[in-house]
């Protein structure tokens, strides 16, 4: 077998004019034969054993609704999967964020404590500095006292004093007119003493030293539990730990579950090898 | 094709395969008819044909044309038929050589025979005395008008092959029907000298 030979045909017009007329010169087909042939195709398929009841339609009909439900299970499972894999983030977040959020309230309240403790012994004090200033003040109110008398005793001997020095001058007129000089003497003492008694008064009140009374000191110790210790009010939990995308999420789920795929995968692709086998 | 009438056919449905190889009878009678030459032949082979179309349908898995496939077990189905044939005439006539009798062989491809007959019928029976593969090459590509690239399919040959084979058969035609007067030898003597000559 040459090349030639294999590449074209050899043209040959005489030939081919008598092979292309033995090709237009065919008989009709007989009338009879396709009943013929047709007859003898049923004959033989009535002899034929019968068909099996599953046919391919059926079949198809199965191998669709097998695939359908397939891809739903695979749609439940990656759906579903993600759904409770989220629901368990939150529920681990939110499990974690109140574990914190207690200690952050144990440590508010152990401070809160500290805190109104801290408080109660300074009202206790407070309340001894402000008795001490009650009693300070009532010394200070004394001592005031104590200078307004001694200011109008010292008064009163200036008076005396003055008397005194009036006393010779007027001793003559005294005789005479005693009882004119000693009205104007003891108007004018009385005059005196009162301007030197409100002058005493005022600078005494000025200068009047705030003694410190002795205040009961202020012990830190707490006698007593504090009536009312405030407790934190417990921190609110976040309504919803944050979560990603639902993608990101099914990527974590899938991500976390692949060997469990792998462990229920591999009888399957198995079984389905062995099947196809078979066939 | 009908995917789906294709499987009620193989699942054994005559009526989906009456519909499906009916348009396609035509082609058998045509291969039949070509590789028989006789009319009577080529009927009971293609009777025969559709009847092993029916029961090798299941096997056809649509890697070729179904023109193809179908040519294929035609032709099978005529060349089963003329050894058959063949053998058969062979056998009833041995007792007749055996008392001297020397019947013509009425088997095409003997040069004496293809000269009494008819110039069609002689390249018809000429084509016959072909070697089969030769013989079916021609007939599928030069009568029934195959391209060569289904034709290769249908044989399960290369399109180089197919062609060669058509080349060798068209020699070899040319040379047996120069040799008795239909065609012009190889040369320039015309076909009507020749005849004038014999």
């Amino acid at each position: 077998m040459s090349k030639e030979e294999m590449k074209t045909v050899t043209a040959d017009p005489e030939l081919d004019a008598l092979l292309s007329e033995m090709a237009e010169e065919v008989p009709p087909m007989p009338a009879d034969f396709h009943d013929k042939w047709m007859s003898a195709v049923r004959e033989d398929a009535a002899n034929k054993a019968p068909v099996k009841e599953e046919t391919p339609d059926r079949t198809g009909t199965i191998v669709r609704w097998t695939r359908i439900l397939s891809v739903a299970a695979v749609f439940v499972f990656l759906i579903g999967g993600t759904l409770l894999y989220r629901s368990s983030k939150k529920t681990l977040s939110s499990a974690v964020m109140m574990t914190e959020s207690r200690k952050t309230d144990a440590a508010e309240n152990a401070a809160l404590t500290a805190g109104a403790i801290m408080g109660a012994a300074e009202e206790e004090a407070m309340d001894a500095a402000v008795a001490g200033e009650a009693m300070e003040a009532a010394v200070m109110a004394e001592s005031m006292e104590a200078a307004e008398e001694e200011a109008a005793w010292e008064a009163a001997e200036e008076a005396e004093a003055v008397y005194d020095s009036f006393l010779p001058a007027a001793g003559d007129a005294a005789v005479n007119s005693e009882p004119a000089l000693f009205a104007a003497y003891e108007a004018a003492a009385s005059v005196k003493g009162a301007d030197d008694t409100a002058e005493r008064k005022a600078s005494a009140a000025e200068k009047a030293p705030a003694t410190e009374a002795p205040v009961p000191a202020a012990t830190a110790a707490p006698t007593a539990a504090p009536t009312e210790v405030p407790t934190a009010a417990p921190t609110e939990v976040p309504a919803e730990a944050e979560t990603g995308s639902f993608f990101a999420d099914m990527g974590d789920f899938l991500s976390e579950t692949w060997p469990y795929l792998l462990i229920l995968a591999v009888p399957a692709v198995t079984a389905s090898f062995l099947r196809r086998r078979k066939k | 094709m009908d995917e789906l009438l294709l499987r009620r056919a193989q699942r054994g449905d005559p009526e989906a395969f009456e519909q499906l190889i009916g348009p396609l009878e035509q082609l058998v009678w045509r291969v039949c008819w070509h590789y028989t030459g006789n009319r009577e032949a080529a009927e009971d082979c293609g009777q025969e044909a559709m009847v092993r179309i029916w029961r090798s349908l299941e096997s056809y898995r649509g890697d070729c044309a179904l023109e193809s496939w179908v040519y294929r077990i035609a032709a099978n189905c005529c060349m089963d038929f003329l050894r058959k044939k063949k053998r058969d005439r062979s056998v009833s006539m041995e007792p007749l050589r055996e008392q001297g009798f020397d019947p013509a062989d009425p088997t095409p491809g003997t040069e004496e025979q293809v000269v009494a007959k008819d110039d069609r019928q002689r390249l018809r029976e000429t084509i016959a005395a072909l070697p089969e593969d030769q013989r079916e090459a021609l007939i599928l590509t030069q009568l029934e008008k195959v391209p060569y690239e289904e034709a290769a399919r249908a044989l399960g040959v290369s399109e180089g092959t197919v062609k060669s084979r058509v080349n060798r058969a068209k020699a070899r035609l040319k040379e047996i029907l120069s040799e008795i007067g239909e065609l012009s030898p190889p040369g320039n003597v015309k076909r009507d000298e020749r005849r004038s000559r014999s």
